[in-house]
């Protein structure tokens, strides 16, 4: 089958599977999952540099081409995709519009499948906005403030993307096609940097905006926030990696070394490329202040996205052989720990019907698998060994150091102590703690929903024992991007990647892991366990838990005692009146209602003697311009 | 054969004043005898002139049908014939409806600059009347006021150019020399004269109010009539006068599209939010057709084209919801249909793909690239951007709030109606051709003054 035949074909299958789901929704899940499993196998068994054409406009071709890019980042995608299918054959029931979430998923996918197939910039832009616009129509479907949220997540996204069109047209009028590569060949031999520059960043800003990077990150999370559960999976798990792709494509397919090779900034870095980075920085320590902050689990995740988008921009940005690696690794790494994450809060969710921290506890006793599969998840996006997610940040911390970027380097790591913070809160005030009275018959959910975020889970935490086979199609890549490194990174017959301090040996390492695992074990068998007791507050009928002493006082409000209720309140007391970016771009949003107001006020709705006003006030203008 | 385009709707529209119970079926017979007449008369891909009493061009008052105008008219007659279908949307306004398609046929159709006064100001006062339905007496009073002001103007204009000229036939005044000062002064008048009609900021106050006030006006005012307005543009600054006076149109129509787009984002009311969507998207043709080379203005019929489509749509639904729901909160949960084409001529108005607004917004954006314009761009961009926003709050208002009322009785015609140009607006998307064509043609015979010129001054056809 063809690329474009494929995607037409899945195109035009998801508004079969509407009218399927109408008649029964889980027919039409089950239709979905089993197309995801061929979509998995489709790609695997695709060759690179297949095309297909998809047709032309104004004379010129518009085309899909199959790279190992696209087999990573539709391998990856499909992952996450697959898991979420698999999970909404059971998590559907909760919600109120199965059969339109089956069709906008499958047409999402083909959406994205589309852009990482894309060989040039207005095939880039169709699919981009089918996947946009499907994945728009979804976010919706959740609670209240999701309406909100998906305008400001169309029209965030939509100011990147228009950015972006801006670009691909600037490109193709000053080098006469519309070809990826062709593009990047001929700005390698462009004498004007300004242009150069200028197509370059409004490229980069539709990835900007997609992956959370800072300016344009504020929709991450209201929309991740608030869009149907499951689905946060996807849009934080896979859907931002379309803007990683694009920002890839920006900084590695155009080679950005050689283009700007003129304006070096910093440490062989262009300045265009460490504009990128400064970029990710910001959103490393946005993203992760802002989600230590958060008593919305979600909402928590969703910021943590904007930091790991962070860590993917700076790894690409740098264009070192090894940062650029650990970027597209890190890639990998999140998409499949935000994925489980999520998933682990759609259950929740899903059993509990709250997605606020300080209303949940000792969820352990009850939901032991989420509790695991989430625990694991969080180990891999903190950066922790054995999981996977550790190598791909320490890639980037390599980059970083060899390249004396001291600043960037310092930044990652905040951004790494940070998460610890960050995702132990979820993980002590959901699963930990103590269980509130109103859930004391919750129970586990259905082996349908845990089954796609254990494999997800064992995938981690197979690729952080043995990374070989994930670093394998990215070192293809990079040598597709003529990215040269001076040793060999990744070394499977030593077991070994090495990096420019020291090499890393995962499989040495995860060993040590589990002697340490068995010996705490061992203790833990050997010493007495702890007991349970009951401490929960006999007046009040839904019964929160209050772990405090109450000194004869008698509490009216126990949540605002409960220790997840301002869990770091130390630490957010430090940044408490920090400037609102989110506030910045209301007041954009305001000022273009206002300047609606102003026009309105004084050319709508006037008068008819005001009309004439204006009409003869424009003769006037217009003759004594003209005149 | 052409002048039958005019005189049957006329001549109905006198015979329903008398037979006032059979003015729906009069009309629907105008509008497809009509359709069946441009049928026949497929894109003559020359000029084929009809003079009036058999006086030569350039003296007596001549009709011309060539690819330009009988690709305007063919749209016009279109959506007149899809009014027609709706029974009970025309209500007691056939002959309103007839004499505003005999109007708007005579405007497109006529080859003199003085008759298409006449027919504007027919155009004009009989849209006011169907502007006035549902009580929406003062705005129509207002638009009324306004189009009376355009029409002297476009008069004074006609007036002046026959002083320069000696002429009213429009081939002869555009073969004409005419001093630089005249010329100014002849174009000015016609732009305030036409901006009216054509929605140009900021002369275009009346818009909101008759769109907004009720159901029948936004959707024939909307499309036929404003495709009218807008191919006289062309006609006039594309063949006449060749260009002239071009960079004000260019000018007040960049300035259209933004006042309208954010006049749209404050709108609450469906109907005028809409409206201004409208006028922003006359300000991106205009634009366009200031341009002046065959492709500019064959793109920007093109984008009238979609737009007019989606547009008819829009507005069809909306003049629905808005009288059968006091709160529009989540009615398309029970108007599936009806909110499915709703949506996908608002996804086509923005732009996105599987929609024909796709194919000209990226068509034209290409062509202003390719004629190094980087601001119009950068203008249309952010206006769309604009348009997501509230474009996208009023689908997910529309389909996902909470719905708080009975459910009024489906419309079917007008449900089907609305499907199957939803439809057609992806099949545009899927073979643009469906348009383009016809488009591309109208645009070349615009450009193209000299084969206009020798068309209606060396032919003679027909007589009546």
């Amino acid at each position: 089958m063809a690329l474009s035949t494929l995607l037409i074909s899945l195109l035009v299958t998801s508004v079969i599977i509407y009218f399927v789901s109408k008649a029964s929704w889980r027919v039409g899940a089950i239709l979905n999952f089993l197309i995801g499993i061929f979509l998995i196998s489709y790609v695997f068994a695709l060759h690179t540099g297949t095309t297909s054409d998809l047709g032309t406009l104004f004379g010129q071709k518009l085309q899909l081409t199959w790279t190992n890019a696209s087999f990573y980042f539709s391998a990856v995608s499909l992952m996450v995709i697959v898991s979420v299918m698999l999970f909404a054959i059971k998590w559907l029931d909760s919600q109120k519009y199965p059969a339109a979430f089956n069709m906008f998923l499958l047409m999402m996918t083909a959406g994205s499948l589309g852009v990482f197939m894309a060989a040039d910039l207005v095939t880039l832009y169709i699919f981009w906005e089918i996947a946009v616009l499907s994945s728009m129509l979804i976010v919706p479907m959740g609670k209240k403030e999701s309406r909100k949220a998906a305008v400001i997540y169309a029209v965030m996204s939509a100011s990147g993307t228009y950015m972006y069109l801006y670009g691909a047209f600037l490109a193709f009028q000053r080098y006469g096609t519309l070809n990826i590569s062709e593009i990047a060949k001929q700005m390698v031999s462009d004498p004007s940097t300004g242009i150069k520059a200028a197509i370059f960043l409004l490229l980069a800003s539709a990835g900007i905006a997609k992956s959370g990077i800072f300016p344009l990150h504020t929709w991450l999370r209201i929309a991740h926030g608030n869009a149907p559960d499951a689905f946060s999976a996807v849009l934080s798990g896979q859907l931002v990696k379309l803007g990683s792709y694009v920002l890839m494509v920006t900084v590695a397919v155009i080679p950005s070394l050689r283009v700007f090779a003129n304006i070096p900034f910093y440490s062989g870095i262009p300045a265009t490329n460490y504009f990128l980075i400064a970029l990710g920085a910001t959103s490393i320590i946005v993203g992760t202040l802002m989600a230590i902050k958060q008593d919305d689990m979600k909402m928590l995740i969703a910021f943590s996205s904007v930091a790991n988008g962070g860590y993917i921009l700076i790894g690409i940005g740098t264009m070192d052989p090894m940062g650029f690696e650990g970027g597209v690794l890190h890639v990998f790494n999140h998409a499949l720990a935000a994925a489980v994450i999520f998933m682990a809060f759609a259950s929740v969710v899903y059993r509990t019907h709250t997605k606020k921290i300080s209303e949940l506890g000792g969820l352990i006793h009850k939901m032991p698998i989420t509790f695991l599969a989430y625990l694991f998840a969080i180990i891999s996006l903190a950066g922790i060994p054995p999981m996977s997610g550790f190598i791909s940040k320490w890639m980037i911390y390599q980059a970083l150091v060899r390249k004396g970027m001291f600043i960037t380097a310092f930044i990652a790591f905040f951004g790494s102590i940070g998460s610890f913070l960050y995702v132990f809160r979820p993980l002590a005030g959901v699963f930990l703690g103590q269980l509130p009275k109103k859930y004391k018959d919750v129970k586990e959910v259905s082996p349908v929903m845990w089954i796609p975020m254990m494999i997800l889970v064992v995938i981690s935490l197979i690729i952080g024992i043995w990374p070989f086979p994930v670093l394998q199609p990215i070192e293809s890549m990079r040598a597709d991007f003529g990215i040269a490194p001076m040793v060999k990174i990744s070394d499977p017959d030593h077991w070994l990647i090495r990096g420019f301090a020291g090499n890393w040996n995962p499989v040495l390492v995860f060993n040590l892991f589990l002697i340490g695992f068995i010996i705490a074990y061992i203790l833990y068998t050997m010493f007495p366990r702890s007991k349970k007791v009951d401490l929960l507050a006999p007046h009040k009928e839904e019964g929160t838990p209050i772990n405090i002493y109450t000194g004869g006082e008698y509490i009216y409000t126990p949540e605002l005692y409960h220790y997840n209720t301002k869990f770091y309140a130390g630490f957010e007391r430090m940044y408490e009146k920090h400037p609102s970016w989110e506030k910045v771009l209301g007041m954009l949003a305001k000022f273009f209602h206002d300047l609606g107001e102003w026009v309105h006020g004084w050319f709508f709705r006037p008068s008819p003697s005001a009309y004439a006003f204006w009409v003869s006030l424009t003769i006037l203008i217009v003759f004594w311009v003209r005149w | 054969m052409i002048s039958l385009l005019i005189a049957i709707p006329l001549l109905l529209a006198f015979v329903s004043v008398m037979w006032k119970r059979i003015s729906k079926s009069l009309f629907f017979l105008a509008a497809i005898v009509n359709l069946i007449i441009l049928l026949a008369s497929w894109f003559p891909n020359g000029v084929e002139i009809h003079a009036m009493g058999n006086w030569k061009p350039p003296f007596g008052i001549n009709l011309v049908l060539d690819n330009a105008s009988f690709y305007a008219v063919l749209v016009v007659n279109a959506f007149f014939f899809l009014v027609s279908l709706m029974p009970k949307f025309v209500e007691s306004y056939g002959t309103s409806l007839m004499l505003l398609m005999a109007a708007a046929n005579g405007f497109i159709l006529t080859g003199d600059l003085f008759n298409s006064f006449v027919f504007m100001e027919i155009m004009t006062i009989t849209a006011v009347t169907i502007a006035s339905k549902r009580d929406n007496f003062y705005n129509a009073f207002k638009y009324l006021i306004l189009g009376g002001i355009a029409g002297s103007i476009y008069l004074l204009a006609t007036i002046f150019a026959y002083t320069a000229t000696g002429s009213l036939n429009m081939a002869h005044v555009s073969m004409a020399a005419i001093s630089a000062s005249s010329l100014i002064a002849i174009t000015t008048l016609y732009t305030i004269g036409l901006g009216v009609e054509a929605k140009l900021f900021p002369l275009n106050g009346w818009v909101s109010g008759v769109y907004g006030g009720n159901d029948l006006a936004p959707v024939i005012l909307g499309t036929s009539v404003s495709f009218a307005a807008l191919y006289m543009v062309g006609r006039l600054f594309g063949t006449v006068f060749h260009g002239n006076g071009a960079e004000v149109l260019y000018t007040l129509a960049l300035i259209t599209i933004v006042a309208g787009e954010v006049a749209a984002l404050r709108q609450q009311n469906i109907l005028k939010a809409f409206a201004y969507s409208s006028v922003a998207q006359a300000g991106v043709v205009v634009a366009m057709i200031s341009k002046g080379t065959a492709k500019s203005m064959g793109l920007a019929y093109f984008h009238l084209t979609n737009d007019a489509v989606a547009k008819f749509v829009i507005f069809l639904v909306a003049g629905f919801l808005v009288y059968n729901y006091k709160n529009l909160n989540g009615v398309f949960k029970k108007h599936k249909i009806l909110g499915a084409s709703f949506s996908m001529a608002t996804f086509s108005l923005i732009g996105f793909p599987l929609f024909a607004g796709f194919q000209s917004k990226l068509r034209m954006i290409m062509a202003l690239f390719s004629m190094k314009d980087f601001l119009f761009p950068a203008v249309m961009l952010l206006a769309t951007l604009i348009e997501v926003g509230y474009v996208v709050r009023w689908n997910v208002r529309l389909w996902f709030e909470e719905e708080t009322q009975e459910k009024a009785e489906t419309p079917v015609v007008a449900s089907t109606i609305a499907l199957i140009l939803a439809i057609l607006l992806v099949a545009v998307f899927l073979k643009p051709e469906i348009f383009l064509n016809g488009a591309m043609k109208m645009g070349n015979a615009l450009a193209d003054s000299k084969d206009y010129i020798q068309g209606v001054l060396s032919v003679v056809k027909g007589g009546m």
